[in-house]
């Protein structure tokens, strides 16, 4: 499905100086992988890894194939794939506390208008189906974070990447959270998980380890 | 007899001069002697001889006229409209530098003489526009205090442009530094605004972005939004500037204007910001 090799990735600390991570990485992700966890200590380049498998970092030498089709490393093209292919959940979930649940979900649709059955579908899958007009700022942690998914599936995209999906859950609500990604990925899509969470590990169908300069080794959970 | 008074910047901007005899010596005119200089247009040649000496009441009060010159032929100046009134049947009664100090005795003589001397004609050189003629009183009044005055027979925004002119060549640093200041308030309250607004309306473009919407789409979705804004208070501008004074086609162009180009500098820094929001979302 997607193959992502990186030469070099350079990233500046806080402090200024440039830092090389990443270094001759090459990432096979296939049609029969359910699930990648990418693992890893801080700052090992967990996120940065995501974001480039997202298209949201594009700096970088490389090259990133998608579906046998090489695509461009630029913002734009890359923002294009990224509509059409990849649902992303961030580590803060990203939605708008002020609009209601049925439109954060509409959010993540490639034409909003024509997706509110598929957004009333994404939303039922996560349970929150009679929260559609619900705002977002009255619902908790876990409840936030299902829109959030709610609203990376209504596209039904090839691939999903979640950014520490259950960082900033309880165990119960972590185990729910973990259960919805499953059948996601019974459903066909493919979903990439940057974590330290040792649960979502051993849900995973492959563990990446990350060291602090390069990918180190792939192995089954 | 026809007799007309002038002072002497009359007779050298006329450049009238003496066939015989000379000039009023204008620094000696006392009215206070009973004796008046005066001198006589050209048809008095042969009649009155220089030296001689004219009884007369001049504005009611007894005076002794002495011929000091006789005019050229056909000397002439501009009086009450016509261009060249020709002086030769005139007696000329030069005034005094000043007036004499008013005595209880010579109150209505000075009154009149006062009244006489104050009103007069402004003359200027044909050749000298309009505009300038109109400097040259801003000048004058500004010199002598007669700040307030009116112009009969000359275009009514003519004045008042010149009027707007003197005062803000007069209050220039006055009106630069309340412009500065007018201006620096208005940009900063429209960046604050514009701030509150963008700050509001990122997050949502930084979603977006994030989904994969294009930066074209979201600039799209942004300027839609900003269509709206500026058209609200485009719309309300139009009635209001029937409450301006003097409402004219150009006050409603100019303020139409003012609020197109304030709109696309906010445009354009909202654009900057959007973009630069955008790829950091990217970094």
């Amino acid at each position: 499905m997607l193959q992502l090799t990186i030469n070099r990735k350079a990233i500046r600390e806080p402090n200024g100086e440039e830092r090389i991570i990443l270094e001759g990485l090459t990432l096979d992700i296939r049609n029969e992988d359910t699930s990648i966890a990418i693992a890893g200590r801080s700052g090992s380049g967990k996120t940065t890894l995501l974001r480039i498998l997202a298209g949201l970092d594009t700096r970088y030498d490389g090259s990133y194939v998608f579906e046998n089709n090489e695509i461009d490393l630029r913002a734009n093209t890359m923002a294009a794939h990224r509509l059409k292919n990849i649902g992303i959940v961030t580590q803060r979930y990203d939605l708008l506390n002020d609009r209601d649940v049925l439109h954060n979900v509409l959010l993540g649709a490639p034409t909003p208008r024509s997706y509110k059955a598929q957004a009333a579908a994404a939303l039922e899958q996560v349970g929150l189906g009679h929260y559609a007009k619900k705002k977002v700022s009255q619902l908790s942690g876990g409840e936030a974070q299902r829109v959030a998914i709610a609203r990376a599936l209504v596209k039904k995209p090839l691939l999903l990447l979640a950014d520490e999906p259950t960082g900033a859950l309880d165990e119960r609500t972590e185990d729910r959270v973990l259960q919805l990604f499953q059948e996601i990925e019974a459903q066909g899509t493919t979903v990439i998980y940057a974590t330290h969470s040792a649960r979502v590990m051993r849900a995973s169908g492959r563990i990446m380890h990350l060291t602090d300069r390069s990918f180190v080794s792939m192995q089954a959970p | 007899m026809k007799s007309l008074q002038l002072n002497q910047a009359t007779f050298d901007f006329y450049h009238l001069a003496v066939a015989s005899g000379a000039l009023p010596d204008w620094d000696a005119i006392d009215y206070q002697t009973g004796i008046i200089p005066v001198v006589l247009g050209h048809s008095y040649s042969g009649i009155y001889e220089v030296g001689d000496t004219i009884s007369a009441n001049f504005y009611f009060q007894p005076f002794r006229l002495q011929v000091v010159g006789v005019l050229e032929p056909n000397s002439s100046m501009y009086y009450k409209g016509d261009m060249n009134t020709f002086l030769d049947d005139y007696i000329l009664l030069p005034y005094p530098p000043s007036l004499d100090p008013t005595t209880k005795d010579n109150l209505f003589f000075q009154g009149i003489l006062s009244f006489a001397m104050i009103g007069g004609d402004i003359a200027a050189p044909h050749t000298l526009p309009s505009r300038d003629v109109l400097n040259v009183l801003a000048e004058i009044g500004s010199r002598t205090g007669f700040n307030e005055y009116i112009l009969l027979n000359l275009p009514d925004y003519l004045v008042q442009f010149e009027l707007m002119r003197n005062m803000i060549a007069e209050n220039g640093a006055l009106i630069l530094a309340l412009s500065v200041l007018v201006f620096t308030i208005a940009v900063l309250l429209l960046l604050a605004i514009g701030t509150a607004i963008l700050r509001r309306r990122i997050q949502r473009f930084r979603i977006l972005w994030i989904i994969g919407h294009s930066e074209q789409t979201i600039g799209k979705n942004h300027r839609n939004a900003q269509l709206i804004e500026l058209a609200i208070p485009l719309i309300c501008l139009i009635p209001a500037t029937a409450l301006f004074p003097h409402w004219n086609l150009s006050s409603l162009v100019g303020a139409v204007l003012t609020v197109m180009i304030g709109s696309l500098i906010y445009s354009a820094w909202c654009g900057t910001v959007l973009h630069r929001t955008l790829h950091r979302a990217t970094d």
